[in-house]
Order: C-alpha cells, then structure tokens, then sequence
C-alpha cells in the first residue's frame, strides 16, 4: 500500500486532511523542490501539486516524472485556473506524434 | 556510407547476415510504434476528458469548502481538521503496454472520515468531506493517466528514433557495403580470369 500526498498553498488543500491523504503546505520554491525530493524517496505513489507552486518548480516536476516510481499531478489551485495540466498534456502529445493533433484550438 | 571493412567472402556473408536482422528489427520496430502510438492517442483523448472533468469538480469543491469554513470559525475549524481518523491509501499495479510498464491506481480509504464532534461544526462540512471523498478516486485515475503518457510519449520517442536510423542509415549502410563487396569480388575472379586466359596463351605460343 502507498500513500498519497498533496503539495501547494495551505487554503487550497485544507480540505484534504480529514481524509488521511499527506498535506504539505507551502509556498516557497526551495522548500517545494526539497519537499519533493524527501516524498519521492519515500513510499508515495502519487504526489498531487497545485498549478501555483507547480509553475515555479516545473522542471523539478518533470524530471521525476520521467525518471521516479511516483506519478506527479498538477490540479488546479484555489484562485486561478492556468491549464497547466493541459499543457503538459500537450507537450507529450507533440513530442509523441510529432504535432499537436487532438486539440489544438482548445487551450489559448 | 561505405562500412570500413575488408572486402572477401567471410565479411560479406557477415553483412548478409546482419542485412536480415536488421531488416526484421526494423518490421518489428515500426509495427511496436503504431501499436504505442495508437494507445497513446487513446489514452490522451480520455486523459483529456477526465482532466476537464476533475477541474471542474475540485473547483466546486474549493468553493463549497470556502462556503464550510465562512459557517465555522477559524478555531473550531482548525479543531476539527487536526486529527485525521481516516488512512487514504492507493494500491499499485502495473500494466505492461507494449513492453511499458504502467502504473495502475486502486484507491482505499480506510476509516470514517467524520472524526469531529457534530456539535461545533457546519453541517455543510459533512457534504464537503463527501465532495473530497468523491473526488479522490478521480485525481488518481489523472494521475495514472498523466503517468501512463509521460512514459509512453518517451517510449514513443526512443521507437521512433529507432526505427529512422535503422530505415535511413543501418539498412542503406549495409545494402550498400554489399554490394561493394561483391562488386569487388566479382572484379578479383574476372581480373584472375582474365590473367589465366594471358597465362595460357603464353605457354601455348
């Protein structure tokens, strides 16, 4: 059994707790990046993080999707919606089939 | 491009041999990169539609949990929300696509997740946990899409970048150092024929 971890601001995943899942509230790039890094190495199977935080360490989260057991998911956070999820969705679209075919008017 | 070896028998039946595999990797490449290709372009579209699905609701539930804790002041929130009764847990399978190993997700929630006290809280926080609880199974079905993309897409990636360099350079490479090499040998045997035609007209005269 693996557990699941939500990572972002305090507000937008305050609603989680109750359920049992891990919250790790931040809002600072380096302490995102190291909390990252520490989740990674132990028994977590999905990591959520909200867009906010998500934007500032994108590469970080890239990496490990590509390289780590543990699947990172970027939801959408409180304030504003930035499609995000969408986009990298997009980018492994491109780089599979080479063009954008599914959808491209959709977004932007 | 000319491969850099000696041109005689054994080299030649070498490339042959090594023309054939790579003539059949090749078949075999291209027809794992449709076959990914197809399931990629499958599991997108359904990544597509869920994603749009799970914004919608999380944002409804934000809303709704904004809604909860308006009702309730800060402490008795922060009272209530401090210990978790519940263990949300997933299980993890893989699934082999195409010789990609995709995680599979099985959601479990152990325990009730109503560990408060009903006196103190909105009755809408009940509704709002409900809302979460929902909605959990949903984000890891996201997040074994997304990672089930991810790694296809680079999966995809290395066929792909497979399959052009056995069709524009291996193959050709080898066809072509064939042919050479039995170009030159051909040449050897007419040129040591012709030389025993000379020698034997010599002796004869």
């Amino acid at each position: 059994m693996y557990k699941i971890a939500l990572m972002g601001d305090r507000d937008t995943i305050i609603g989680f707790k109750l359920l049992g899942v891990s919250l790790f509230p931040t809002n600072k790039k380096e302490e995102a990046v190291e909390i990252l890094n520490k989740l990674v190495k132990a028994e977590y199977a999905a990591i959520f993080v909200t867009e906010e935080i998500a934007c500032q360490i994108f590469e970080e989260i890239e990496k490990l999707q590509k390289t780590s057991f543990v699947s990172l998911t970027i939801i959408p956070s409180k304030l504003e919606k930035k499609y995000l999820g969408l986009k990298i969705l997009r980018k492994n679209i491109e780089k599979a089939i080479g063009t954008d075919i599914l959808f491209r008017k959709e977004v932007e | 491009m000319l491969l850099k070896i000696n041109p005689n028998r054994m080299e030649l039946l070498r490339l042959k041999k090594r023309l054939i595999v790579a003539k059949r990797g090749y078949k075999l490449l291209k027809d794992k990169r449709d076959a990914l290709i197809q399931v990629f372009v499958r599991l997108a579209k359904e990544n597509h539609q869920v994603r749009e699905e799970l914004e919608e609701k999380l944002l409804k539930c934000y809303t709704f949990f904004s809604s909860v804790s308006s009702l309730m002041s800060k402490m008795t929130l922060e009272e209530t929300l401090m210990f978790p009764k519940a263990k949300s847990r997933t299980e993890v399978s893989f699934k082999n696509i195409m010789s990609v190993n995709v995680p599979q997700y099985k959601f479990k929630c152990e325990g009730k997740y109503y560990s408060y006290s009903l006196v103190d809280t909105a009755a809408e926080l009940d509704s709002a946990l409900k809302k979460y609880h929902e909605i959990l199974p949903l984000m890891l079905k996201v997040a074994e899409l997304d990672k089930s993309i991810t790694l296809l897409a680079n999966e995809i990636e290395k066929t792909r970048r497979r399959v052009n360099a056995l069709e524009y350079v291996i193959i050709p490479d080898l066809e072509e150092t064939i042919k050479f090499i039995t170009m030159k040998l051909d040449e050897m045997a007419r040129s040591t024929n012709s030389a025993i035609m000379r020698i034997k007209e010599i002796i004869r005269a």
